[in-house]
Order: C-alpha cells, then sequence, then structure tokens
C-alpha cells in the first residue's frame, strides 16, 4: 500500500535491509526484545504501538504481529500513510535498532505468526524477569490472544542505530555504502 | 474519562515509555525513552537527553504520542502530547535529574544518561490500551496514615522529645524505618542534622552541603527530590569518602559521619517551607528499591509541612515553655578539658569532637561565660542580640542550633547539658569545672 499524497522520502531511495541490520533484528527478535512502532494517525499526529513479534521476511519485507484491540487507531493510521518505524531493543544491553519503512499492508495473522509471537515473547518474559521486573508483571506483559493478532509487512528503507549514547540515530547503511 | 492523576503510577520510570514522533514530511519515528514525569494534572515532562531524531521532530511539529506502563497491575495507556517548553534549570528539572540518575542506576546506564532538558507536554489525551491487569494491593493508604503520623505534632513537647516522637510515628503509620529531620543553616550553606530514627548512631550534627544529593537538592531547590535506585552522584556515603580523599570507611575528625543506611536503594527529600522559605529537610530511605511513590511524596510532603510549621512555632517562641524534661547529667571526676578553634568555631570536649559553626559559637560563648562567671541562666535573645555570634539578622535559626547543640550534649551524656528553662530561656548545665582552651 503505497503512501497516500506523501512527498518522496529520502531514506526510501534504496529500499532493502543491509544483511547487518537484517542479523541484528533478528538475533534481537529471537533472544527476546521490545518491539515498539511508530506511524502517522489518521489526523496526522504521531501514534506510538506495541508488537508482539517481528520477521524479516528477507531484505526487502519486515513482518510484524500486532493485538488489534491495542493499535485500532495505528491500524487505521496505516490504510492512510504506510510509512512505518520500528524499533528492536534488547532488554540487558539497551542495544536499539530502528527500522524506517513503507508501504505497509495488514493481513491475517497466521499459524507460524503465532508461533513467531509465542517463543519471542517467551523470551522477552525470561529477559524481563532477569531485569527484575518480577515474574508476575513480565508474564502479564508477554501475554497476548492469538484471536486478537494482526499482522503488517512493509518495506524496510533504512535501518538506524537507536542504542543510547552518541551513536544514536546513526544510519547503518552510511556506514557500509 | 482517564485522567493522569489516576495513572502516575505509570509515571515512575520503572518501566521505558515508547515515543513516537513524526518530523514534517509526516515520516515517524518511535524509541523508548526513560522518563515521563508528571508535573501536574494537565501535563507531563518527558526527559531530553540526546540532540537526536526525536528532539528534532519534536521541536518541527511539538507533536508525540507516549505509551505508559503501570510496573504493578501492566495498565497501559497512550498518551496524546502537545510540546510546550524545555526547561534546564529549576525544581522540576532538579526533580528529574534526581529520578534519572536513578533510572540510570538500575538500569546501569550512568555514563550515558544525562538529563539535558525537562521537555513539558500538554496532555491532550489519555486513552487506555487493552491489557491483561494484576491486581495491587497497596500496604496502606498514605493520606490517612500522614494524618496519623501529623498528629503527633500536635502535642506540647519541646522540639528534641517531638521529633523523636515523630519520626517513631512515621515508622508506626507509615512503614519508613529510616528518617532523619535536618535544619538549613543558610549563612554556612549547610544543613545540620537534628533528629534521627531507624539508625545504629543517631548522627546528630552530621551534615550535608546545600545542592549535595537528594537533601541538599530538595533544599536548595524547594521541591521533594527522590530516587527509586540510588546512584553514585546522590550518595552521602560516597560523597564522604570521596570529600575526605579515602576509599575505606574513615571519616574526618572534626564531624559526624553520616548516620544512614550503608546501601540505600530508595531516598525521600521532603523541604520544610513553612511560610514559603526553606528551614529544614525531612528526609526518609529504605533498602527496597523505588519505596517511594507519587503517593507517598504527595502524603509525606503533607506531613513536612505541618513540620515546618511546627518548628516556626518553636523558632517565635509562640507556646509556653513545655515542663522540662532533665537530662541526666554526670559528675565530673577532673577539670572538662575543652578547646576550641576560631577559624571555624571548632569545639573539643576531652579531645573528642563536639560542634562546630555557629552552634560551636554558641557553646563557647555559654562555656566562656560559665567559668568567668558560674552563670547558668541564658535567655535566646541575648544570643541574639550577641554581635560575635554573627547570626544573621533575618532568619537566624537560632532555635535550631541551640536544639542541635542541645542533642549533641545530651548524646554524649557526659558532664554539661542544655536545658529548656522557661519560655527563650534555657541552662547551661555542669557538673565540674572548666578548662579553656582557645586557638
Amino acid at each position: 500500500m503505497p503512501s497516500a499524497g506523501a512527498p518522496a522520502d529520502p531514506i526510501a531511495a534504496e529500499p532493502g535491509l543491509l544483511p547487518e541490520a537484517q542479523a541484528l533484528v533478528e538475533a534481537f527478535c529471537q533472544h527476546g526484545a521490545s518491539i515498539i512502532l511508530g506511524v502517522t494517525g489518521l489526523l496526522d499526529r504521531p501514534l506510538a504501538g506495541v508488537a508482539l513479534g517481528c520477521t524479516v521476511i528477507g531484505p526487502e519485507r519486515v513482518r510484524v504481529l500486532l493485538s488489534r484491540p491495542s493499535n485500532s487507531e495505528l491500524l487505521l493510521g496505516l490504510m492512510r500513510d504506510s510509512r512505518i518505524a520500528l524499533t528492536v531493543s534488547e532488554v540487558p544491553t539497551h542495544r536499539s535498532i530502528q527500522i524506517k519503512g513503507d508501504g505497509a499492508v495488514l493481513l491475517a495473522a497466521q499459524p507460524e505468526d503465532l508461533r513467531v509471537a509465542t517463543r519471542q515473547l517467551r523470551a522477552f518474559r525470561d529477559q524481563l524477569i532477569d531485569a527484575e521486573y518480577g515474574e508476575a508483571f513480565a508474564t502479564a506483559y508477554c501475554s497476548f490472544d492469538p484471536t486478537e493478532a494482526v499482522a503488517v509487512e512493509f518495506v524496510p528503507c533504512a535501518a538506524f542505530t537507536q542504542t543510547p549514547g552518541p551513536k544514536a540515530g546513526e544510519r547503518l547503511e552510511e556506514a557500509a555504502r | 474519562m482517564t485522567t493522569l492523576d489516576q495513572i502516575r503510577n505509570c509515571l515512575e520510570g520503572v518501566v521505558p515509555a515508547f515515543l513516537a514522533t513524526a518530523d514534517g514530511e509526516g515520516t515517524p519515528n518511535v524509541s523508548e525513552i526513560s522518563q515521563v514525569h508528571y508535573v501536574d494534572p494537565g501535563h507531563v515532562a518527558l526527559s531530553y537527553q540526546f540532540f537526536n531524531k526525536t528532539r528534532r521532530n519534536v521541536l518541527a511539529t511539538r507533536a508525540a504520542s507516549v505509551i505508559v506502563i503501570d510496573p504493578d497491575s501492566n495498565a497501559q495507556y497512550r498518551l496524546d502530547l502537545d510540546y510546550e517548553e524545555t526547561r534546564t534549570s529549576g525544581p522540576l528539572f532538579e526533580a528529574m535529574r534526581a529520578k534519572l540518575a536513578g533510572i540510570a542506576s538500575h538500569s546501569r546506564m550512568e555514563a550515558v544518561f544525562r538529563l539535558l532538558g525537562s521537555d513539558i507536554y500538554e496532555v491532550r489525551a489519555i486513552e487506555p490500551l487493552p491489557s491483561r491487569r494484576l491486581e495491587v494491593v497497596r500496604p496502606c493508604n498514605p493520606l490517612s496514615a500522614a494524618r496519623r503520623a501529623a498528629a503527633e505534632l500536635a502535642t506540647a513537647d519541646e522540639a528534641g522529645p517531638l521529633l523523636d516522637r515523630f519520626l517513631k510515628a512515621l515508622e508506626r503509620q507509615m512503614g519508613i524505618g529510616h528518617s532523619m529531620v535536618l535544619m538549613l543553616d543558610p549563612s554556612a550553606g549547610r544543613l545540620f542534622t537534628v533528629a534521627s530514627h531507624g539508625y545504629p548512631t543517631t548522627g546528630i550534627g552530621f551534615e550535608v552541603v546545600l545542592g549535595q544529593g537528594v537533601i541538599g537538592v530538595a533544599a536548595a531547590e524547594g521541591v521533594p527530590i527522590r530516587i527509586g535506585h540510588l546512584a553514585a552522584e546522590y550518595s552521602y556515603g560516597e560523597a564522604v569518602r570521596s570529600a575526605a580523599g579515602l576509599d575505606e570507611d574513615a571519616v574526618p575528625l572534626a564531624s559526624i559521619p553520616y548516620p544512614g543506611l550503608e546501601a540505600p536503594l530508595s531516598q525521600i527529600a521532603l523541604p520544610l517551607r513553612p511560610m514559603g522559605e526553606t528551614v529544614g529537610v525531612l528526609f526518609a530511605e529504605s533498602p527496597q528499591r523505588n519505596r517511594f511513590g507519587y503517593d507517598d511524596e504527595d502524603a509525606l510532603q503533607l506531613v513536612a509541612q505541618s513540620l515546618g510549621m511546627r518548628l516556626l512555632l518553636e523558632r517565635h517562641d509562640a507556646q509556653e515553655a513545655a515542663a522540662p524534661c532533665p537530662t541526666e547529667i554526670t559528675e565530673c571526676t577532673g577539670p572538662l578539658r575543652l578547646r576550641h578553634y576560631r577559624f571555624d568555631d571548632t569545639v573539643f570536649v576531652d579531645g573528642a569532637y563536639l560542634i562546630k559553626g555557629v552552634a560551636g559559637a554558641i557553646f563557647w560563648k555559654l562555656a566562656t561565660e560559665h567559668a568567668t562567671t558560674g552563670r547558668t541562666e541564658f535567655s535566646n535573645r541575648e544570643l541574639r542580640l550577641d554581635a560575635a555570634l554573627k547570626l544573621p539578622a533575618h532568619f537566624d535559626n537560632l532555635e535550631s542550633r541551640l536544639l542541635l547543640l542541645q542533642r549533641r550534649l545530651a548524646e554524649r551524656g557526659g558532664c554539661i547539658q542544655i536545658q529548656r528553662s522557661g519560655r527563650g530561656r534555657f541552662r547551661f548545665d555542669v557538673a565540674g569545672t572548666l578548662a579553656l582552651e582557645e586557638f
């Protein structure tokens, strides 16, 4: 789904994730990570959201699983403006990477999505417990209702280091290309 | 409709918040943020730590969306925000700076997290998000407990016993096991401890420099300061060792060591501000992480306000003297050797440090008069009129200094004691002879 009326974005000039960014996102998600997203809502204001899981299908496709009730406004916004920001953060190290993408489409969650989300959330729950958030909170935070899950796929355009510190915001492509 | 006051527990910084912004072209950006701070029922402040894409977006569009999470119940909310202004100093900034230091300490990011500014946002809307909620049982109602603790201040006790009763009541009513009251010496830029509860030693006379740690910052800024995971830069244990150039637990000779917990995790300092002027600080700490929340802060600030007013009454001698509580006085076997150092009015009794500063000067005046004339009765007024004591004309805090001196002497249990003898009067009791040396 193309962005409606959105001006050409320079970061969209070279779509696709570098292997380095892809490997980092996959590793973070596999070990348990916080996955959050940002879109522009119907009122042209930003909206923050939380994802249940994330899969990098390939350098030109990222798939995230969301809870529909928590993200209903956000999904409506994506229908109009398909640009999306996704940040994946490792709990113990705070290492983070942000992917900016476009062409987001809403899809039905598949059994494999649910398996991925279950696995990633279990790992994330363990990370939260290790970080002293408490088992009850970690379990509640990482729970989800499979019947409410929905998938969003988008084309990644650029990736940025988001780890707090002097290099935060540095575009990964710049170093490699 | 959900209000900001209902969701303050989400704003403790225990769970990171998620912040989405967009640039002028509508390209979204999302990142975790350490701190969303409650300002008032209509505003929050976000920590500005780095000049990054988020910052540029906020300055360009002034719009933000943030998800906050209750660390106890897992309740989640999305806040729609409009940026208003950034503050880089003052009470709000200092309260956030202390809290951020705690968050950084807990997440081992001390070297990275530094507050550059407090970005204030108007809260346009709060959207509750579906989540699996946990039942939360609060151990006590802080407001009700504060009311009972403050009732202790209605007694006619002298300041010393009153403060002891009050701090015990904080433990009984609010479960606060470690606490202190410090009074401000504005001319010296220091606070000195006049009462404590829950420590192996009383620490009466322990001093904090204005602006140092949560106590010093609370006094300097006139706002409550609290920290949920103590950071090195706010630790008094660290500060004492660092100032002394020591890496062991030794402390300088002419001072009272910090009596507080060796490894506190939570600390809170509430300024005592009767009539809008800071006169001291009520301080509490706990080995438990994130022990003091917004509700505890509010409740304790109400109690601190009552305490401040009660001490103000004491200062103005607005009540008749209570029946004096006689202090045990030990008969000396030989002459008491008192040594006074003029440059900072430090006083040693038989080689042991007693006191310094203005309280030291007062003691020396009383001891000199007693040694010369045998006099024992003194009045607050004559001390106020004695130019040699260099009391400031405005807000001399004399009663607090006398309280400190009285308590230091009582704590030592020696042959010299000070006892209140009537309204604005006190007795300087010496059971023996004094040998005075001045340097």
